[in-house]
């Protein structure tokens, strides 16, 4: 009880917002004012009512309010014929399966549904309209609801079912349509409702029925209310929240129920749902009612997300029961994620991977001239752009004489390169100049890179365990690493706190890198240079970006030379010079690239690097003036004929004491870090050190020690903080 | 034609058809007279590599001009089969034409005046044929070619490239700058199969044509070099350096561990023997001929390219060296080839045992042939070590990873034999920071080098590094945990070396510019040792030092004097080394003294070091010392002035890539190779 009152008294808090919002839009105006009633019912007294009817409902009246509730969902068949018979026929076996299908045909994609609406948009008003409403939702009722809460309430998504936030922009365009005309339509689903209800009144049920769903009408229409009506105005309550929709799904056993929170999952905002896809993947796994219900959910997220498809995958695999009997049918959830890992559940509209061969010559083909033409000549000009030729000379060449996939191979330097050739085309090229971002069109395998990319990391701390001393250890980890920085940057990311910061992996640094004191179960840390973005696997991969270039002034240091040379020596020393002109790339556009993406590059201690540069540059410009000053062209050494000068000028004089006392204070000043290394065990000093410097490397030790936890299980059951707040949630769940 | 004889009844040698077909070309008939098919079956017979040369070799000058016709057009038949579809006939193709190139050069140098292009390739569109020639070389390393095929064609190259003692005369190369075979080369490298297989070669030839020519005109070669930012080309560039001097290194511990363990009998042995070349050290050396190749390779790339620094670190898994594959193992090549099964198999990572970075197994191979310091051959060897050393400890980067105390190596560092040094095998040693074992290996040059000959360019360059390294960990305030004394004392011996040895050096060298070096090491100690030693123990250890060898710096001041007194060259040298010496004669003018006073009311003759050691640590006050203008400067490494002539030198007098006729008759054994 106390449990289910954490969300509540969370959610007291909100009301007045959505008071305020609710006023200042007025269309919405009526839905909403239940809303602030059931509100005031919760936050006090009336919670307890609320628990004793999940508690009631399972155990005594479950029938009444399946029905109800399931009358109330399946308006549909209703309107269309009302004759009570229609109602009664799902009633008997569950009324779960027609739902699901259609669910699955149409709400599986929300791409086909808008477009189905938009068509049937133009004309708005009339019977057609209606009739469109009537097929495409199951449950035309919450859907509505939802949506018309979507004006105030902040929290969920625009659709109700379509709660991805990474649909592309046109689509978003017809979603605002398609909800004016749901505001517009707002009224007749009510209408039909209270016609309904008229109906029902008016035949002669079995009483209970009737009883459960005459009060819940008129609470409805404003009047108090009985326990099962209370519970459907719960969910289509704003305050209806995922945290709420979990416990229900766990706890409720009625049909009716869960298949309406099943669609109700998708009015949920995904990070909100992603935070108990445990949870959910638990009950998909062992509870299969739960599992039909959520099961197109699933497959939708899946299909939006690579990121969700792989912890969904993974979280199976892991949760799964160990099937040591070999049982002819694999269970749901072993099924579920091989569909997953065998990619058949992608985006809708991306063409399978044989096409894609017969597609790409097209794309290089520059002459055909389809729609897409004018695209492509444009990108032929824009070539001569800087970023493009640069992008261009990064390419890495196809490798000599192989034309096997390289992928998961570490030492061809494309092991998590899916092959996926749309930024290859001209398409590709052109929006990554506009600096927007693309999508994989190609259908190259989307959840490969990432898969390859945890293998090996799992499989260097694999190999670590077979090395038996720890500098051996420490060497090869390192070696490991700089294999695996062969193939990055890449479409990969740390499939932990990605919620937190989409990022791509652009470096392992091995240096920073250390074999733990641990046995062998998790035999190492490592740091993560990443490249925040805005969807990995939307955005370009960056890139590469060699450290020298950061750092690198060896071209202005020719120039210098050549032009020293030039001056004392007399003969034009061609050979760095010519280097000069033929080395165009600055560090200056490396950065640049790599900023694209409104993003921050995290090398650690890049000013640095610039200052002692710019510090050595300088003071070769002293010299170099310097010996033009003196008009001296020999060979001898600078050093030297330097300090014959000191012997006119005045020296600079400095006490010893002072020196001795400097480095006293600053080897005092080093004190805590002076933490000395231990061969044997290296992880101490680093984690010594790094515990002390600046906030940021904090963040990836945190984030490093939980990849690390999470190495031990191979099974990638994720030990980050989500654990712990898992684990605690599942004792209130208890 | 040569008849078919039952084989028991043989007068004269048995004459292949192929052979005959030679004698044909060369006598200047035309061969394919009434056979339009003839080329096409020409090439489908296996060509006799030895006759052909024979054949040849037995034309003189005259007769090949007269003959030019004939042996354009085999070369221009040989140059189109390039283009065949069957394997074998671009294989026969190849060999034919390299044993002609080869014997051509041969000729050419044995008479200057020889007309070689004329004769090879014709006197009308050279620019054009080779053009073709040098894409369809491209093309056969680049495409799907079996390994057989690329590696002809690598020998063939060198064949071209090796073709004359002096390699900036070879006129061929020039046709080489303008179409340019790099990026077709330098691709082989990045993948491990064809980097094990081809590595050595592709290096050796890339690092021949960037010396073409590279003072007077820009060398494409180089300049792509510099540029090449591809990490896995960079990576295999380093690797098949890096594997190549870990086999050199694993051969002398081989070779070390059969020696036997007789101390000073061998030192006896080694006395009387030394006027002959021992076979081992024969052995030696013809080891190091393989290795300077890839010193010079790696010099070009560590000098010339922006981006090889990254790879420095790379720890290289170890792999087989990629020898090249012995004869049988090319036929078995070649039938597997033909069956059409892939290559010889890529080594593993489960492989790995044992790996180390370039940068740590070049100390160690440095290490090993700085031993050797009866040779000139050597020296320079351990000269170009040193200017790669110079540098990279230049760079800041190669710099931060070698202070990078997580980056650590066991690098073995090699220690010779000497008498007056215990010889107790070499102890197991830690890993460490490159930096460590670069302090290491510069000190035991130091220690190990004073000689009669005294190598003053070597030790320049040594005391360079030191002051390149210090200058870095002042700059970024790096401490490394070192045992700075080690140094201290090398330096001590250096300068009572030269002290010593004044009279008969300055006869032929000038000292002066080394001594100033090691004098400014100790400079930096005095004047900037807060801003990079590690405990403040170590400064009163610096000071303690110089006390206790204050003779030594007295006697170099005392030289100094006299130098500086008399008119001469030197004088200016001696004025220059006289200030460096100012701080450490002050410090040794405060603290005597003191140590002097102290001594006399303890009445004490022999303190202990910590004695000494306090009187230093209560004695700072009042000391004054002179900040040294441009201390930590210094002239950074410039090829084109100072070292053009070694370079140079370097080229026509390194074993190997002077090594013609060795390379040439491994290239046609190759070549002959039964195919």
């Amino acid at each position: 009880m106390e449990a289910v009152a954490v969300p509540f008294s969370q959610n007291t808090s909100k009301p007045p917002v959505n008071d305020k919002k609710s006023t200042s839009s007025g269309a919405a105006y009526r839905t909403h004012q239940r809303n602030p009633s059931l509100d005031f019912r919760s936050m006090g007294t009336i919670l307890p009512p609320l628990s004793s009817v999940t508690q009631n409902s399972s155990i005594s009246s479950k029938h009444q309010r399946n029905r109800s509730l399931d009358s109330v969902l399946q308006i549909i068949p209703e309107i269309d014929s009302p004759t009570q018979n229609i109602i009664e026929t799902p009633l008997k076996h569950p009324p779960l399966k027609p739902s699901l299908s259609l669910s699955l045909e149409q709400e599986g994609s929300p791409v086909f549904r808008y477009k189905a609406r938009e068509s049937s948009c133009g004309p708005v008003v009339g019977v057609p309209t209606v009739l469109d409403e009537k097929i495409i939702l199951s449950s035309p009722k919450p859907a509505i609801r939802a949506r018309s809460y979507d004006q105030t309430s902040l929290g969920s998504s625009d659709s109700g079912i379509c709660s991805s936030d990474g649909e592309p922009i046109e689509i978003r365009a017809r979603l605002t349509v398609s909800a004016e005309y749901l505001d517009l339509e707002c009224d007749k689903p009510r209408f039909s409702l209270t016609s309904f209800e008229d109906t029902q009144t008016s035949e002669t049920e079995s009483m209970e029925e009737r009883r459960s769903d005459l009060p819940e009408r008129s609470e409805e229409n404003g009047g108090g209310g009985s326990k099962p009506s209370s519970l459907l105005r719960l969910f289509e309550c704003t305050y209806f929240d995922g945290p709420m929709a979990m416990n229900y799904l766990f706890k409720s056993k009625e049909a009716g129920v869960l298949s309406y929170i099943g669609n109700k999952l998708f009015t949920f905002p995904p990070d909100e749902m992603d935070f108990y896809l445990h949870q959910i993947i638990v009950m998909y796994i062992h509870m299969p009612e739960v599992a039909e219900v959520i099961h197109p959910y699933l497959v939708l997220r899946c299909r939006q997300s690579v990121e969700f498809s792989l912890q969904c995958a993974w979280l199976l695999d892991a949760y799964s029961p160990d099937s040591v009997m070999p049982s002819k049918k694999k269970p749901r959830g072993t099924k579920l994620m091989n569909m997953i890992l065998s990619d058949e559940i992608r985006p809708k509209g991306s063409v399978p991977k044989e096409k894609v061969i017969k597609v790409n010559p097209m794309f290089l083909n520059h002459t055909d001239v389809d729609e897409s033409g004018i695209l492509k000549r444009t990108h032929k000009r824009s070539t001569s752009d800087v970023t493009g030729a640069l992008k261009k000379s990064h390419k890495r060449n196809a490798s000599v004489g192989s034309t096997k996939s390289c992928v998961g191979d570490l030492s061809t330097g494309k092991a998590f390169d899916n092959g996926c050739s749309c930024s290859d085309s001209s398409v590709g090229v052109l929006t990554e100049l506009v600096g927007r971002e693309m999508s994989c069109k190609c259908g190259a395998p989307r959840l490969l890179p990432q898969l390859e990319f945890m293998k090996a990391l799992v499989s260097v701390g694999k190999r670590l365990a077979g090395v038996s001393t720890k500098d051996g250890k420490t060497t090869r980890l390192m070696a490991e690493l700089q294999t695996l920085n062969l193939n990055l940057p890449a479409r990969v990311w740390l499939p932990v706190h990605s919620a937190v910061s989409r990022h791509l992996v652009i470096r392992v640094p091995p240096e920073a890198a250390v074999v733990l004191n641990s046995k062998d179960k998790a035999p190492y840390l490592a740091y993560f240079e990443i490249l925040e973005i805005s969807d990995p696997s939307m955005c370009t991969i960056p890139v590469k970006c060699t450290p020298t270039s950061l750092r690198q002034t060896r071209s202005a240091d020719n120039l210098l030379h050549a032009e020293q040379s030039v001056s004392t020596v007399g003969t034009g020393a061609a050979t760095p010079s010519l280097l000069d002109e033929s080395m165009p790339a600055s560090p200056a556009l490396h950065r640049a690239t790599i900023g694209q993406g409104n993003s921050m590059f995290t090398v650690d201690d890049c000013d640095d690097a610039w200052s002692q540069e710019d510090d050595e540059i300088s003071q070769m410009y002293l010299r170099r003036s310097c010996s033009q000053l003196r008009d001296r062209g020999d060979t001898i050494s600078q050093m030297s004929f330097e300090s014959i000068d000191s012997r006119d000028r005045e020296p600079t004089l400095v006490f010893a004491q002072d020196i001795r006392r400097r480095l006293q204070e600053s080897i005092e000043s080093l004190g805590p870090k002076g933490f000395k290394r231990d061969p044997e065990d290296p992880s101490a000093s680093v984690l010594k050190v790094n515990s002390t410097s600046f906030i940021f490397v904090d963040l990836i030790v945190e984030k490093t020690v939980e990849i690390n936890l999470w190495f031990k299980r191979t099974n990638f059951i994720f030990a980050s903080y989500q654990n712990i707040w898992v684990f605690n949630r599942s004792v209130y769940h208890a | 034609m040569s008849k078919r004889h039952p084989s028991g009844t043989i007068k004269k040698a048995f004459k292949e058809k192929v052979v005959a077909i030679y004698e044909t070309i060369f006598r200047g008939e035309d061969p394919s007279a009434g056979n339009p098919n003839f080329w096409d079956e020409f090439f489908l017979l296996k060509p006799k590599v030895s006759c052909f040369e024979v054949e040849l070799l037995k034309l003189s000058a005259d007769q090949l001009e007269a003959n030019k016709i004939n042996i354009n057009l085999l070369f221009t038949k040989c140059l189109e089969m390039l283009k065949a579809e069957q394997n074998i006939k671009i294989v026969y193709a190849l060999q034919t034409m390299g044993a002609l190139t080869r014997i051509l050069y041969q000729k050419h140098c044995a008479d200057p005046n020889f007309d070689l292009i004329g004769v090879l390739v014709g006197s009308n569109d050279v620019d054009r044929t080779m053009e073709d020639l040098i894409k369809s070389l491209s093309e056969l390393i680049c495409a799907d070619f079996p390994c057989i095929t690329k590696k002809l064609v690598l020998k063939f190259l060198l064949v071209i490239v090796t073709g004359f003692e002096n390699i900036s005369s070879n006129v061929l190369l020039d046709h080489f700058m303008i179409n340019s075979m790099f990026d077709p080369l330098i691709q082989l490298l990045s993948l491990p199969e064809s980097r094990s297989q081809f590595g050595r070669d592709v290096v050796l030839l890339n690092t021949l044509l960037i010396t073409y020519k590279k003072q007077e005109a820009a060398n494409p070669y180089l300049v792509k070099l510099s540029l090449v930012d591809d990490e896995l080309v960079l990576h295999g560039y380093a690797q098949v350096i890096s594997s190549g001097l870990q086999e050199f290194c694993r051969k002398y511990i081989v070779v070390k561990q059969q020696e036997p363990q007789n101390s000073w009998l061998s030192s006896i042995t080694s006395m009387v023997g030394n006027m002959f070349v021992s076979e081992e050290a024969h052995n030696k050396m013809e080891k190091l001929k393989a290795n300077d190749s890839l010193l010079l390779a790696l010099y070009e790339a560590v000098h010339s390219s922006r981006n090889f620094v990254t790879v420095f670190a790379y720890i290289q898994p170890h792999e087989r060296p990629p020898q090249p594959p012995s004869d049988e193992e090319i036929e078995a090549d070649h039938q597997d080839d033909s069956i059409g099964a892939p290559a010889t198999p890529t080594p593993t990572v489960e492989n790995v045992t044992h790996s180390s970075s370039l940068l740590a197994t070049l100390l160690e191979y440095c290490s090993v042939i700085m031993q050797d310091v009866k040779h000139d051959v050597s020296l320079t060897s351990t000269k170009l070590s040193f200017i790669v050393l110079t540098v990279v400890t230049e760079d800041n980067y190669a710099n931060s990873l070698m202070h990078d105390p997580n980056l650590v190596f066991q690098v073995q560092i090699h220690k010779a034999v000497m008498r007056h040094r215990k010889i107790g095998g070499d102890p197991v040693v830690p890993a460490r920071p490159i930096v460590s074992a670069l302090l290491d290996l510069v000190i035991e040059f130091i220690v190990t080098h004073l000689l009669k000959k005294f190598p003053v360019d070597l030790y320049e360059l040594a005391l360079g590094i030191i002051v390149r390294l210090i200058c870095y960990q002042k700059r970024c305030k790096v401490r490394i945990n070192y045992q700075w004394r080690d140094l201290w004392h090398a330096l001590f011996s250096l300068l009572k070396f030269l002290q010593s040895a004044e009279g008969q050096l300055l006869k032929k060298l000038n000292i002066f510019p080394v001594a100033q070096q090691a004098i400014n090491i100790f400079n930096l100690f005095i004047t900037y040792g807060d801003t990079f030693l590690s405990v403040e123990s170590l400064y009163d250890d610096l000071y303690y030092e110089i006390i206790r060898n204050k003779s030594v710096f007295d006697n170099i001041y005392s030289m100094v004097l006299r130098y500086s007194s008399s008119e001469g060259d030197n004088k200016e040298y001696s004025l220059r080394l006289m200030t460096s010496l100012n701080n450490i004669r002050s410090i040794i003018g405060h603290f005597t003294p003191k140590v002097d006073t102290w001594l006399a009311t303890q009445s004490l003759s022999t303190p202990t070091e910590a004695q000494i050691l306090e009187v230093v640590r209560n004695g700072y006050e009042s000391l004054t010392l002179k900040l040294v203008d441009n201390l930590d400067q210094f002239q950074r490494y410039t090829e084109t002035p100072n070292h053009n002539a070694f370079f140079a030198a370097f080229i026509s007098i390194s074993p190997d890539l002077n090594s013609r006729g060795e390379l040439n008759s491994n290239s046609s054994r190759n070549l002959s190779a039964p195919v």
